[in-house]
């Protein structure tokens, strides 16, 4: 890496190493190495930006937006299928189709993503969806 | 976890929450409109789940594209009636902000931010304060890796120099 790129890393990127692209953090490690007053110079310079930025204000959400979020979210209910009601009416079909299908996604959801806030939020969703496509069950 | 579990969505909103308030506050500069934006995002999370596609995204990902959106809409909103009648004075923030938070340069930061043109902003808020990785931040502005670091740093160049009096 040159000084050059260097500096456009860190004018881009902050003065932490540890935040700049994974692929490039090595050789900016060597270069600090090896060059202690240039490159630690232009850390020293861009650290200066990055606090100045942390001092922005940070908002924290009131109780009351946490609850509307809250009171929002899909419900998970208990899906009641007796077998009497799966072949009770016209738009059972479509009901039980659509159980299956998203019964089967979060089989797939859940064993193909390793990122946990994504299985919950599907599951709760389709656990949702599943109540009303098959009728409203409440 | 179960599906649905009440604990579970609660621990992702406790996660989530903040992360899309800061987003927003951040893109907005507007306490109000931050909690607006934040509070969307997730309606439609709720709705839009059951037809994300898993796999292409992270939730996480996903959820910004969403609330970033919900400030373009604003930002243009914005422009439109400043165009048709100025302002009469710049919004601060809530009271609550002005007398609690560090209203000097924490002010002149948000207001150093709120200046800089909205694609270098984003690119800022994006690596700086919802600490994605290059890849993540280029892909959600779809730009290129090359493109989001001239934004970024054309837009840490304008914070510099806005800020500069900070440091003397």
């Amino acid at each position: 890496m040159t000084l050059e790129r260097f500096r456009m890393l860190a004018e881009a990127y902050g003065g932490s190493l540890t935040r700049w692209p994974a692929a490039e953090q090595d050789a900016a490690f060597a270069l600090l190495a090896a060059s202690p007053d240039e490159a630690g110079a232009i850390l020293a310079e861009a650290r200066d930006l990055d606090e100045d930025l942390d001092a922005a204000a940070r908002l924290s959400p009131t109780l009351a937006l946490r609850q509307s979020v809250m009171a929002a979210a899909p419900r998970a209910r208990p899906v009641r299928a007796p077998a009497r009601r799966w072949f009770a009416g016209a738009g059972v079909g479509i009901g039980l189709a659509a159980v299956a299908v998203a019964g089967v996604m979060i089989g797939v959801n859940l064993s193909v993503t390793s990122a946990g806030e994504d299985a919950v939020v599907l599951a709760a969703a389709y656990s949702a969806g599943m109540v009303d496509d098959a009728g409203g069950d409440s | 976890m179960g599906r649905g579990d009440p604990a579970a969505i609660q621990a992702l909103v406790s996660r989530k929450l903040p992360r899309m308030l800061q987003l927003a506050h951040r893109m907005l500069n507007d306490a109000a409109e931050a909690e607006d934006v934040a509070q969307e995002a997730f309606l439609r999370a709720w709705k839009q789940a059951p037809t994300w596609v898993p796999g292409a995204a992270r939730f996480d990902t996903w959820l910004h594209r969403v609330a970033l959106n919900l400030c373009y809409d604003r930002l243009r909103r914005r422009r439109e009636v400043s165009m048709a009648e100025p302002p009469e004075q710049v919004d601060t923030g809530p009271a609550a902000d002005r007398g609690l938070l560090a209203r000097d340069t924490g002010l002149r930061v948000s207001a150093a931010l709120a200046d800089l043109p909205d694609r270098q902003r984003e690119a800022v808020v994006l690596c700086h304060y919802q600490d994605l990785t290059n890849i993540e931040a280029a892909a959600l502005m779809g730009v290129t890796v090359d493109a989001l670091e001239s934004l970024l740093a054309r837009g840490r160049r304008a914070l510099r120099a806005a800020l500069a009096d900070l440091r003397e």
